[in-house]
């Protein structure tokens, strides 16, 4: 066993997604196969060939939210909601006597504040330069989702915002991990957000061809399914408070489960297009971080989009990074409950995965009736199966290339 | 201009530049312009936005220094009269 001062404890679970706005209230509706995925209804989407997702429901989300983040982006708003049940569940807020010192910001997002840079956008088109308020830089940055989590919460540790799409929250955990583990930071508050469906960053989807045509929302993402026919958008925040297991017991907070490996790589191929090869690298990276060999592993929260390439290729690389061990290591995907949350998915599925660790039970597949005989992997089945081993891996890709890994354990 | 006009005009552009977004039926020239939740940030905003809308300059101390609406748009109707 590891010294505690560099074991990885998860302290913090914070959520904001179309399935519920926290933890508890999330997980009951994974175990009870509940499928929020709708017609889309907050804004206008008349001339989108898909108009269905996994949206907030507006009015009950901006009533959690403080009067004073009214002017930040939506963005920010959500990775504000979904620290907040984090740090307070981790006992991180600033009134808390025993909080960790200089807590560190590392948080994820593909997309960044697209509500700022959808209006600025529209004030340029109408008033030209002369039109573009003040604040339009400090409040459409990458980084204004970082910033502002540091100053809500006033943690002066390192603070970035780590964009690298669809990995862009578990690589944002990963480094987490890596500042923990390695002794750079006391804490970190970690995750993801996105807001997918500003309208005008939803069109930018329009016409890329990866949103499935099922008409019916609940039918419609069916990750490693022979009928996938692609996937759809979700928005939201994913909040991990992270520490070592000796600051946690110090402090007395409650352990959540236990980060032990990430792995990364790159495909260096194509924007778009995955690669077995580095999403495989990027497995078998993570089991080295862990020194965890692959039949130790009992559960993969896979990527899952739901796309035709996406779930071949990831499960080809299951099968080439844990050769025969990926029999017995059962395979879900959640994307078919949150819809693909991108910036945010990674921090929203490593905490679904934590949960089913903890509670000893993997959600169902939604939408599994037929799995796809080619997709070389076990499959968990419809219904919610029981998890036997503690260990499990995360996977994120994303478009860039970019690949992501976590290993998480249950604490017991 | 008058003031029942500047009063509402300022009244749309603080509901678009504020974190406490005033009901416009209920704002009047009593207001406290306190009331807006107005940090360093947003006033720039604030005082970008009015200059915008009325077309005359305003200098952040001269905003500051204004306890209430009345004050604004006593301010607003001089220089708009000028």
């Amino acid at each position: 066993m590891k010294n505690d001062e560099r074991r990885v404890a998860v302290t913090g679970l914070g959520l904001v997604t179309a399935l519920g706005h926290s933890e508890p209230e999330v997980w009951s509706s994974l175990l009870a196969g509940r499928c929020p995925l709708r017609a889309l209804k907050n804004h206008d989407y008349a001339g989108n060939k898909v108009c269905s997702g996994g949206e907030i429901d507006l009015a009950e989300f901006e009533a959690r939210v403080p009067a004073t983040l009214r002017r930040a982006d939506r963005t920010v708003r959500f990775a504000v909601e979904a620290a907040r049940q984090a740090m307070t569940a981790a006992r991180c807020l600033p009134a808390e006597a025993d909080k960790p010192e200089d807590i560190a910001t590392i948080f994820g997002s593909g997309c960044g504040p697209t509500e700022t840079l959808h209006a600025s956008h529209t004030r340029f088109a109408e008033k030209g330069p002369a039109g573009m308020r003040p604040s339009s830089v400090p409040n459409g940055m990458a980084n204004a989702v970082s910033a502002a989590l540091s100053i809500e919460f006033r943690l002066t540790g390192a603070n970035y915002t780590v964009v690298s799409a669809c990995t862009s929250a578990t690589n944002a955990i990963g480094i987490g991990f890596r500042m923990v583990r390695e002794g750079h930071a006391a804490a970190v508050l970690c995750g993801g957000t996105d807001n997918s469906f500003d309208p005008f960053y939803y069109a930018l989807w329009n016409n890329l061809g990866v949103f499935s045509p099922i008409a019916d929302p609940q039918r419609a993402v069916r990750p490693f399914a022979a009928d996938r026919a692609g996937t759809l958008l979700g928005e939201g925040a994913g909040a991990l408070v992270l520490e070592s297991f000796a600051s946690a017991r110090r402090r007395g907070v409650r352990i959540r489960g236990e980060i032990v490996g990430y792995g990364e790589s790159s495909d260096a191929t194509h924007l778009t297009g995955p690669s077995a090869t580095g999403q495989a690298a990027a497995i078998r990276a993570a089991l080295r971080s862990a020194d965890v060999a692959p039949h130790e592993i009992g559960y993969i929260s896979a990527h899952g989009t739901g796309t035709d390439a996406n779930d071949l290729t990831e499960a080809q690389a299951i099968r080439i990074a844990l050769g025969d061990a990926a029999d017995s290591a059962p395979v879900g995907a959640t994307k078919s409950y949150f819809g693909h949350t991108l910036g945010a998915s990674g921090a929203i599925e490593t905490i679904g995965t934590l949960l089913a660790l903890e509670h000893g039970v993997a959600p169902g597949n939604l939408n599994l009736e037929h799995p796809d005989p080619a997709c070389p992997v076990s499959l968990v089945g419809a219904a919610p199966q029981p998890l036997t081993r503690g260990l499990a891996l995360k996977n994120s890709f994303g478009f860039g290339g970019g690949n992501a890994v976590l290993v998480l354990r249950r604490y017991s | 201009m008058h003031r029942p006009e500047i009063l509402q005009r300022l009244t749309r552009v603080i509901a678009d530049s504020t974190t406490a977004p005033p009901d416009a039926a209920g704002v009047t020239e009593a207001t406290s312009l306190e009331s807006f939740g107005v940090d360093s940030l947003i006033l720039i905003d604030l005082i970008f936005d009015i200059e915008q809308e009325f077309g005359v300059k305003l200098a952040a101390e001269e905003l500051t220094a204004m306890r209430v609406m009345g004050e604004l748009v006593s301010h607003l109707e001089t220089r708009l009269a000028g």
